[in-house]
Parts: C-alpha cells; sequence; structure tokens
C-alpha cells in the first residue's frame, strides 16, 4: 500500500509512542513492552473464547468433539 | 479531566503533550494533525526547499515525542513551544550541514524518503497555513500588518523594525500585539 511521507510519519511515530520507546528510563519501556504484550495476550486469549462460545452455540455437538447421529433411513433388511 | 472527554480533538495541546508522554499513539496522531501544517509551512518558509523542509518536520515530531514529558504549558497552545523545537532542529541542521536526525535515532525510526508526489502535499501544506495566516493578516490596519510581517514572520529584532518604520520600539511593539489581538479574536469568530 503506497501512502504519503506526512501518513507514514504518522504511523511510525504513533508506533513508537505506543511502544514508548520515548521513555528515558529501560525499565520503564521494558515494563511497556511487557505490558503491550500482555495486552496482546489477552485479547487473543478473549478472542479465541468468544469463538469458542459462538462454535458451542451453532454447532454444540461438534465442538464437543463428537459428530450429530446420522439419521439415515436404512432400508431393512429383506 | 482528561479521562472524562474520550474525544481527544478536544484535548489542549496540554492535555494532549501528557497522554503522548504516557504512550497514548492517539494522542499523538490528534496533536500531530494539528499542528502539521503549521510546522511544515514554518520550515518551508525558512528553508525554501520542500524536500527539506519534509525531513526537518520529521525530525521536530520525533523531537516532540522525546519532550513531550518535559513540557510546561504557559497558553493554551503549545504552538509557542513546537516552533521552539523546530528552530532548534533547523539551527542544528545549519551548523553541522546536515539534517538534524539526532531524535529519530534516539528513538530508533526508520528513515522515510520523501517522493516526488510528496514535494506537491509539502506546497500544499505550507499554502494552507499561510493563506489562512494571509488572510486575516490582509484585513488588519497596514501599520500591523508590516509589523506583525516584520515581526513575527522575518522574525526580525523591534530596534530593527522601528528604525526602518521611523518609530520607537514600544510603537512596533503595541502595533504587533494589538494586530495579533485582532487576528486572534478573528480566528475565533470563523
Amino acid at each position: 500500500m503506497n501512502s504519503d511521507f506526512f501518513t507514514q510519519l504518522e504511523t511510525e511515530l504513533g508506533g513508537l509512542t505506543r511502544n514508548g520507546m520515548h521513555l528515558t528510563d529501560p525499565a520503564a519501556r521494558g515494563r511497556r513492552r511487557m505490558l503491550t504484550l500482555l495486552r496482546r495476550g489477552a485479547a487473543v486469549i478473549m478472542l479465541a473464547i468468544a469463538l469458542a462460545a459462538s462454535l458451542d452455540s451453532e454447532f454444540p455437538a461438534t465442538a464437543r468433539g463428537y459428530a450429530p447421529a446420522a439419521v439415515a433411513a436404512m432400508a431393512p433388511n429383506s | 479531566m482528561m479521562m472524562l472527554i474520550r474525544n481527544r480533538s478536544r484535548w489542549s495541546d496540554a492535555q494532549l503533550l501528557a497522554a503522548i508522554a504516557a504512550c497514548d499513539d492517539r494522542a499523538f496522531s490528534v496533536f500531530y494533525r494539528r499542528h502539521l501544517a503549521t510546522i511544515v509551512g514554518w520550515c518551508v518558509r525558512r528553508t525554501r526547499d520542500a524536500d527539506l523542509a519534509a525531513d526537518l518536520t520529521a525530525e521536530v515530531f520525533a523531537a516532540v515525542l522525546v519532550s513531550a514529558a518535559r513540557y510546561r504549558p504557559t497558553h493554551d497552545s503549545a504552538t509557542g513551544w513546537l516552533i521552539g523545537i523546530a528552530r532548534n532542529v533547523l539551527g542544528h541542521s545549519l551548523r553541522s550541514g546536515q539534517v538534524d536526525a539526532r531524535a529519530r535515532a534516539r528513538l530508533g525510526a526508520a528513515a522515510l524518503v520523501v517522493e516526488d508526489d510528496d514535494i506537491e502535499l509539502v506546497l500544499e501544506l505550507a499554502a494552507s497555513v499561510d493563506g489562512a495566516a494571509g488572510l486575516l493578516l490582509a484585513e488588519l490596519p497596514a501599520d500591523e500588518q508590516a509589523a506583525i510581517r516584520a515581526r513575527v514572520v522575518d522574525e526580525r529584532d523591534y530596534s530593527e523594525i522601528a528604525s526602518e518604520l521611523g518609530c520607537s520600539e514600544l510603537v512596533v511593539r503595541k502595533r504587533v500585539s494589538r494586530g495579533l489581538s485582532r487576528m486572534r479574536a478573528a480566528l475565533a469568530t470563523r
């Protein structure tokens, strides 16, 4: 994707702000990075839980690990 | 207060800078968009070179990020503080013979390339700020216009302006102050 110089600059400096690269204390920068990772991890876990919940409500049998009993008309042996 | 108003575009510069210091990237975006044209315009006027102006602007905003925690508000707007940073960046660049990149190096920012299309954008941004200020300036009496152009745009000393205009320094100061007040009032009503 092509964007102009000033949009790229905004994105770049915004990212550095979020990651706390302007913090002078290396420990604070490390804590900031750890916090970002924790937030991302929590977001991934929440997303997985939401997906699992929706799967369970839409396809309860499949989600619990067994296939729904096939309702098949079996022709009686003659 | 800051947390109560969720819309960052309504925050003052001081609130935005405090949030930037606390790693709020959305506050950075609002501050950047609020002041970009002013800084680009200032750099273009000083350098007469769009390519150089873009590069200097990048360094100015990187320096804003580095210095945000040290900002102490003296006015509602941080424009004066920002222009001070721009002046330092330009001064260092002129002394060293290359565009200052200390703040970007300190942050580990990637080097951005100014493309041909960006030159047009730089000039558009500079014209937008010059245009707005120019319109307000044109509405002032001629003596106030001359004093503001000499002092604010060309950054000349009061004594020099006074001798050129054939009046005292005090008169020049009054004209600048009165003209700027009028411009501020006109801007507030638009």
